[in-house]
């Protein structure tokens, strides 16, 4: 295959396979934050304040997948 | 479209290579803040007006934060706020409009899109942590290293490593992606835009109802929309990637003070 199409292939699975784990993460938090308010709904304020740090975190995961896509697009010759 | 992703404005000042757009965006974030600061200290009274009370509040915040966060010296609010106050403007600071001013090359974005702006104040905090434990414990800060047990030390030792570029490569990279994302979204008005599709559209769907000019500019107009959505989550974004590398380097400052554990 040509040195482009390598490229290509490599990016749409490193992007996709790499957003699976965050994405997996992303729904844990989101069903344990949705039930501990629902239990609890007093403390939403609290919770969430974690919920939002924990979210930027798991992102961030994502965003490493992103990193490298970025680098193979970009900067590998 | 070609995009120019991480190419900086570089001048050699000195024998040192410069990103100069980094440099003039670190500068006003920096000015702001002192600027700001010095204004609210500048006549300071028991009864505060509204934005000495806002400044209070941001100092007790982290002073809480200090407390809160396994009771450390509450001295190191100051480390703290210093990042924090530099991320979140800097990270707020790249939605201006700076790509009205052409440089010769890259253009003015956040500084902190920049890895080694994150890279620095990752190691900063690096250096910070690690004093703090010997200037806290004295020489037994390294016993640390040792435990739980010996085996373990070399990834005690990694883990000094891993901190400082897990908490450069997280922010540059979500100010990044960020970036590109609005790019991409931006730059999509002109892929899909052009003129034998305003052609097209003129007469097949409206029937050359409305002038072609008329089309093409209210095109631009929605199409310039597209991004918003994405700034506004960016201003989101900003907030939360300060708040986490504020809360880690406390939890790393913490980890290194702690007395008994």
């Amino acid at each position: 295959m040509e040195t482009a199409a390598v490229k290509l292939l490599s990016m749409g699975i490193a992007i996709g396979l790499g957003v699976l784990g965050p994405g997996i993460g992303l729904a844990l938090a989101t069903k344990a934050i949705i039930e501990s308010i629902a239990r609890q709904p007093e403390a939403e304020g609290q919770i969430s304040k974690y919920f939002y740090i924990g979210a930027g975190l798991i992102e961030a995961c994502a965003i490493y997948a992103l990193l490298v896509v970025i680098l193979i697009a970009f900067v590998i010759k | 479209m070609d995009f120019h992703i991480g190419e900086h404005w570089v001048v050699n000042i000195l024998g040192l290579n410069v990103h100069m757009d980094t440099l003039i965006t670190m500068w006003t974030v920096m000015l702001l803040i002192i600027l700001l600061s010095l204004i609210a200290v500048l006549n300071l009274k028991l009864i505060p007006n509204k934005f000495q009370a806002a400044f209070e509040n941001i100092v007790s915040i982290f002073v809480g934060m200090t407390k809160n966060l396994g009771g450390m010296k509450a001295a190191n609010a100051t480390l703290l706020m210093c990042i924090f106050l530099f991320i979140i403007l800097g990270n707020m600071i790249g939605q201006l409009p700076w790509k009205l001013i052409h440089l010769p090359k890259g253009e003015f974005a956040s500084p902190t899109n920049d890895i080694n702006v994150t890279a620095a104040l990752a190691v900063i905090v690096l250096i910070y942590y690690i004093m703090q434990g010997i200037v806290e414990k004295g020489p037994s800060y390294f016993k640390h290293y040792f435990k739980p047990m010996l085996f373990m030390t070399p990834f005690n030792i990694l883990e000094d490593f891993t901190r400082p570029l897990t908490l450069a490569v997280r922010l540059f990279a979500n100010i990044l992606a960020g970036e590109i994302l609005i790019m991409v979204l931006g730059g999509l008005v002109f892929m899909l835009l052009t003129p034998e599709a305003v052609l097209s559209f003129t007469q097949n769907v409206l029937h050359g109802f409305l002038p072609e000019a008329w089309v093409y500019n209210i095109g631009l107009f929605f199409g310039s929309l597209l991004p918003l959505p994405i700034m506004f989550f960016e201003l989101f974004v900003a907030f939360i990637q300060a708040l986490v590398f504020t809360l880690l380097t406390c939890a790393y400052i913490e980890t290194a003070t702690a007395k008994n554990h």
